[in-house]
């Protein structure tokens, strides 16, 4: 596996100064232009340059020119090394001009069926030609014809017309998987991308490739088709499915209008971070909108007796059920128990911990769940498959889950509250689960699935999934990492912090604030390995935990 | 990250016999890099399959331990690696521009018409078929053709007839290739011919003529000095590269950067395939052991000890001359340990290509010689730092190559007494077209054209008034019959006449050829050849070959004809190696200097004499 790549901080002491548009900019020698220019944000357009492959420098549109060059002036940003004193043009009539007939070339033999395409709204070809070309088409001759709707993989959809053979997709799959299902056969305005028959792409990276084609050539099976890309938010956070904490971007829907789908998630897509995950991610990962999209539940319920059916109530009706059974436990001195999991974000299982310690007393909870641990793959997706085990770890896991359970099977525990811990849908068949549910008097479940473990409680809290809050994740690395809120919450759902905060407060108990912002400032007072960090400094790549976490 | 893909299925399906098994653990030995091998193994599957299976494909990965894409990307990519079983006997016919003005347009139609196939057919007896290529370096022999690796020329009807009827009755055909050298005492006046002394030689290629004559002196000689000596001597006499950009030979050895600690290696490029060239074939046949000498020369200049030589794939015929002449080299101890009696090491390793024009640019040689597509690789790194395996490489030409021995054992000065003050010595000129003898002529640098036209060719052929001359291949732009008349041959002059002396490939043209029909031809030949790596040259060369053939076929106008300028000015200097330039030059410079034939294609197919509204012709 191919180590991701760093070049900013590559180690060569000699720095050069050169002029960028005017503008002065400082770059090590061995740096290229177009890397110099990002440092300026000056974005050079460019199609096969990506940071984290090879230079390929086949689009030819990172055109610039360098004044006073020998030779041709005109030279492509992504392999021209900076020099001492070197100016560089990127907005010059000579650049225009190449870049306008670097896109007519790219257009001559491009299929026109943007209204159909998917990559649509999104697609660098569209871009640039609205910023750098706009010129009416001048192809009179037939276009050369492909093939389309091919499935590379069972996730990957190709379509040889669209691609431009910038060789991204084949460059990864080389040099980050080394998988090396792609690529470019025969030569000239024939080439075409391609597998080699009965090898398609199903290494667990490969949606990437996906991501990174800059046109509609390679689009993602699953999301095919589904959304529009101009109807799509994105909100900045971090991947639910494993500790590994990789950053990424969760694009939902969102229309003003017409909104009875806002808030759905269609797709992850990763966010660059050098420490963590570099410019990938893994399409394991990319399931993550079924925790978004799936048996959401958006109302609250109460099982009013044994006989009737659950019934619909308010947020505040759910919540005085919970705090009157709490209390009847307590104030009779029975035990209430806790469950909650790695699942939840620092900031909740601080509150949780201080209502089942603080204010009831109870050290019979645990922050552990039942999930096992899955596959590793020594590159992104870790073992580990809870994306906050860490965090829970300098918490203080508390009780073992098979503690928490024996004491409710005892018939000790009047109460159980269960928060963001799915252990019977991770474990349906175990009957220590069974019995300890038939143990309790009342199962209070704040949850945002309707599953069967909420199915089961007495009162279901209904929560937010991950892209509805805020919050930090402690990744296996020790790396603090943001989630942001990004939709409005689902339904009647509400952050867990706010109906843990309902609850502590309805108990008796004392909460500052239920921001994420705030907890955490709360938290970093008792957490050591956090002390002396805000949320703020988390920014959008997180920070390390100081000591060993 | 465990990898998938290397794990192919079980290879039950696919078997080599004893003899192909042992050829590929010898291919797989022999180079420094395994995947060198790629190209040796497909041809050694291809001669006993006659195609690559898929099955192939995997076997070949397998061998070579890359993934099955990497095999088919650079299978598919060379045009001689067949992907199904062809005809027994496959007749490519040259379609080069001096092919179609020798009338390559009939041996097609009249293969077709005989043989009762169709381009990509085979004969229902599997004997036969038909496959139109470019550039097989046989220009001063037009009409041409390559059965499978043999050379067939000058063809005419009866000849075909007779080749069909051989291959019919016998089962096989005797090669028949074309006289392109004349030794009888009218080449270049009475000047000195470092290179081709020995053509008129009876059995010239073999060593014992070869050393008879003086050969291997000259290394001796150069072994004698110290390798910067060497350097030092060829950069006094002048040279320069002889494959087509003319870069002085010592400069670009001197940029080998020493004591790396890493191998350096001479590529010797043998890939002749620009349009209009067959010098260096005739260089290979006629005198392999001069091109040996030189590379033992330059091998011990830049302290290289394995020398590759790339042929071009259709030069079969030459890489067994070339392979026997390496043999008895060895045998007298010219080459292998301590050569020449020094303590000097040198290997020479003969590669053979497989159909791509492209890999005479020196960077995608470079990558070929790798087992990857021919590539042109991004500059910088140049090949004298980063080359072959990321070592300092110098790719020289074959005839560069062939000049060491003069230069060493005569010296510098010799070599400059020949040719002018700024492009000393001597140049090979392949002359194609419709003069009396199309050949390969050695002329000092400085000859005028005219007189090469009208000494060394014998002049036009009866009723042929010249019209213009492409003096250095098909890529440089042309002259026009007028120009041609004070035009002398060496860089400088040639220069000052908008033009170059690329590889020496005069390609004459008289009034019979219309400029956009050959115009046309060219686009056909680069937008083939185009690698497809670079955006303007892989959509461009195609275009404009669309447009030309849509101009040609009388469906296009003025705007066509317009646009085809517009494309290839869009082109020029867009890409990472010259070929899309090598298109665009002919094409700016046919347009200018044959305006009214462009303008009556465009109004002649505009429909106006057609008889059609012009307003039809193109809504």
């Amino acid at each position: 596996m191919a180590e991701l790549k760093d070049k900013e901080t590559a180690q060569d002491p000699k720095m050069v100064t050169l002029t960028i548009d005017g503008q002065e900019v400082t770059a090590p020698l061995g740096m290229t232009v177009i890397e110099a220019a990002s440092k300026l944000d000056v974005d050079i357009p460019h199609y096969c340059y990506h940071p984290g492959l090879s230079v390929a420098g086949n689009c030819r549109i990172c055109i610039v020119e360098l004044v006073g060059a020998r030779g041709n002036p005109l030279q492509i940003a992504c392999n021209t090394p900076v020099a001492q004193d070197m100016v560089v043009l990127t907005q010059s009539d000579l650049v225009k001009k190449r870049r306008a007939d670097v896109l007519e070339f790219l257009l001559v033999n491009h299929p026109l069926d943007c209204p159909i395409c998917d990559q649509a709204g999104e697609c660098k070809l569209q871009t640039y030609y609205m910023e750098h070309d706009q010129q009416k088409s001048r192809l009179d001759v037939s276009k050369v014809e492909k093939r389309k709707v091919i499935p590379v993989g069972p996730r990957v959809m190709l379509d040889q017309e669209r691609c431009i053979l910038c060789t991204r997709c084949v460059r990864f799959l080389d040099e980050v998987t080394g998988t090396s299902e792609l690529c470019v056969i025969h030569r000239g305005d024939h080439s075409e991308l391609t597998t080699f028959p009965g090898h398609d792409v199903e290494n667990n990276y490969s949606e990437n490739i996906v991501d990174i084609c800059p046109v509609g050539a390679l689009t993602s099976r699953n999301f095919r088709f589904q959304a529009r890309a101009w109807f799509l938010r994105g909100v900045d956070t971090v991947c639910p499915k494993c500790a590994t904490g990789c950053n990424v971007r969760v694009d939902y829907y969102h229309h003003e209008v017409v909104n009875f789908n806002n808030g759905k998630a269609y797709r992850l897509v990763p966010r660059e971070n050098h420490d963590v995950n570099g410019f990938w991610m893994c399409d394991e990962g990319r399931l993550a909108p079924t925790d978004v999209n799936d048996d959401r539940a958006h109302t609250p319920v109460i099982r009013e007796t044994s006989e009737a059916e659950p019934g619909q109530a308010t947020m505040k009706e759910a919540l005085n059920a919970a705090i009157q059974w709490i209390k009847g436990a307590k104030d009779s001195g029975e035990t209430v128990a806790g469950l909650a999991s790695p699942d939840c974000t620092l900031e909740e299982m601080f509150l949780f911990r201080r209502l089942m310690k603080d204010v009831l007393g109870s050290d019979l909870f645990s922050l552990e769940s039942m999930r096992e641990s899955g596959k590793s793959d020594e590159f992104l997706m870790h073992a580990e498959k809870h994306p906050n085990g860490k965090g829970a770890a300098l918490l203080g896991k508390g009780k073992k889950v098979s503690e928490v359970l024996d004491g409710c099977k005892s018939g000790k525990v009047k109460v159980l509250v269960i928060l963001q811990n799915h252990l019977k849908d991770e474990k349906p068949d175990d009957p220590a689960i069974d019995q300890a549910l038939q143990g309790v008097q009342k199962l209070i479940v704040i949850s945002t699935k309707y599953n069967r473990t909420s199915l089961l409680s007495d009162v279901l809290l209904p929560s937010v999934s991950f892209i509805e809050k805020g919050g930090t994740l402690i990744n296996a690395k020790g790396r603090v990492q943001r989630l942001h809120p990004g939709p409005a919450p689902y339904g009647r759902a509400r952050p867990d912090l706010e109906i843990l905060g309902a609850l502590i407060e309805g108990l008796g108990g004392k909460v500052e604030s239920t921001e994420p912002a705030k907890v955490f400032v709360e938290l970093t007072k008792e957490v050591t390995a956090l002390s002396g960090l805000t949320y703020e400094d988390l920014g959008s790549v997180g920070v390390m935990t100081g000591g060993d976490a | 990250m465990s990898s998938q893909q290397t794990k192919s299925a079980p290879l039950t399906k696919f078997q080599l016999s004893k003899e192909s098994e042992k050829k590929v653990e010898v291919a797989l030995s022999r180079f420094p890099d395994r995947r060198s091998a790629l190209l040796p193994l497909l041809w050694i599957v291809q001669g006993e399959k006659g195609f690559v299976s898929d099955e192939a494909v995997l076997y070949v990965a397998d061998k070579i331990g890359i993934a099955p894409p990497h095999v088919l990307e650079v299978l598919t990519f060379y045009t001689m690696f067949k992907r199904r079983q062809g005809g027994k006997f496959l007749f490519q016919v040259c379609r080069t521009l001096s092919c179609e003005m020798g009338g390559s347009g009939w041996v097609i139609d009249y293969l077709k018409e005989k043989l009762g196939i169709d381009v990509g057919e085979v004969t229902k007896d599997g004997l036969f078929e038909i496959l139109p290529v470019v550039g097989l370096a046989g220009c001063g022999a037009a009409p041409m053709m390559q059965i499978n690796d043999d050379y067939h020329e000058n063809l005419t009807r009866e000849k075909l007839d007779g080749f069909i009827d051989e291959i019919r009755t016998k089962g096989e055909v005797a090669p028949a290739p074309a006289k392109l050298y004349f030794g009888d005492g009218q080449q270049g006046g009475e000047k000195e011919r470092p290179v081709t002394a020995n053509f008129d030689l009876k059995d010239s290629h073999k060593i014992e003529v070869y050393e008879k004559s003086g050969g291997y002196q000259a290394l001796k000689k150069a072994l004698d000095l110290p390798a910067d000596g060497v350097i030092e001597e060829v950069k006094a006499s002048g040279l320069r590269g002889r494959g087509g950009a003319g870069f002085p030979t010592g400069v670009k050895w001197s940029f080998v950067p020493k004591n790396l600690g890493k191998p350096i290696y001479l590529c010797v490029n043998a890939d002749e395939s620009e349009p209009g060239t067959f010098k260096d074939r005739v260089l290979l046949e006629l005198d392999p052991h001069r091109v040996i000498e030189g590379i033992a020369i330059a091998s011990y200049a830049i302290g290289c000890t394995t020398a590759f030589i790339y042929f071009r794939g259709e030069f079969g015929p030459q890489i067994k001359i070339f392979e026997k002449a390496i043999e008895e080299a060895k045998a007298r101890g010219y080459l292998g340990k301590g050569i020449a009696g020094s303590k000097v090491d040198l290997e020479i390793i003969t590669f053979r290509g497989a159909g791509a024009y492209i890999c005479g640019e020196e960077t995608a040689l470079i990558e070929s010689l790798e087992g990857k597509k021919g590539f042109p690789r991004l500059k910088p790194p140049f090949p004298a730092v980063v080359g072959l395996y990321a070592c300092p490489t110098i790719v020289n030409n074959v005839e560069t190559m062939a000049a060491l021995p003069f230069i060493l054992k005569k010296g510098a000065g010799a070599y400059q007494g020949l040719g002018t003050e700024k492009s000393p010595g001597t140049k090979l000129f392949s002359v194609s077209g419709p003069v009396k003898r199309p050949g390969v002529f050695e002329v000092p640098l400085g000859y005028p054209l005219m007189d090469m036209i009208e000494k060394e060719c014998g002049g036009l052929l009866p009723g042929s008034e010249l019209k213009a001359v492409i003096p250095g291949g098909s890529s440089v732009p042309i002259l026009t019959a007028e120009e041609c008349q004070d035009a002398c041959l060496d860089y400088e002059s040639l220069n000052e006449k908008g033009t170059f002396l690329g590889s020496g490939g005069a390609i004459i043209i008289d009034q019979n050829t219309n400029m956009v029909d050959a115009l046309r031809n060219l686009a056909q030949f680069y937008s083939h050849e185009s690698c497809g790596q670079c955006s303007p040259c892989r959509e461009g060369t195609g275009w404009i070959n669309r447009i030309l053939t849509k101009i040609v076929s009388g469906d296009g106008d003025q705007e066509d004809v317009d646009l085809v300028l517009r494309t290839a000015k869009n082109m020029r200097g867009a890409t990472i190696c010259p070929l899309a330039d090598g298109l665009a030059m002919p094409v700016e410079s046919y347009y200018k200097k044959f305006l009214p034939e462009f303008e009556a294609a465009g109004r002649n197919a505009s429909g106006v004499e057609a008889g059609k509204d012009p307003g039809e012709a193109n809504p």
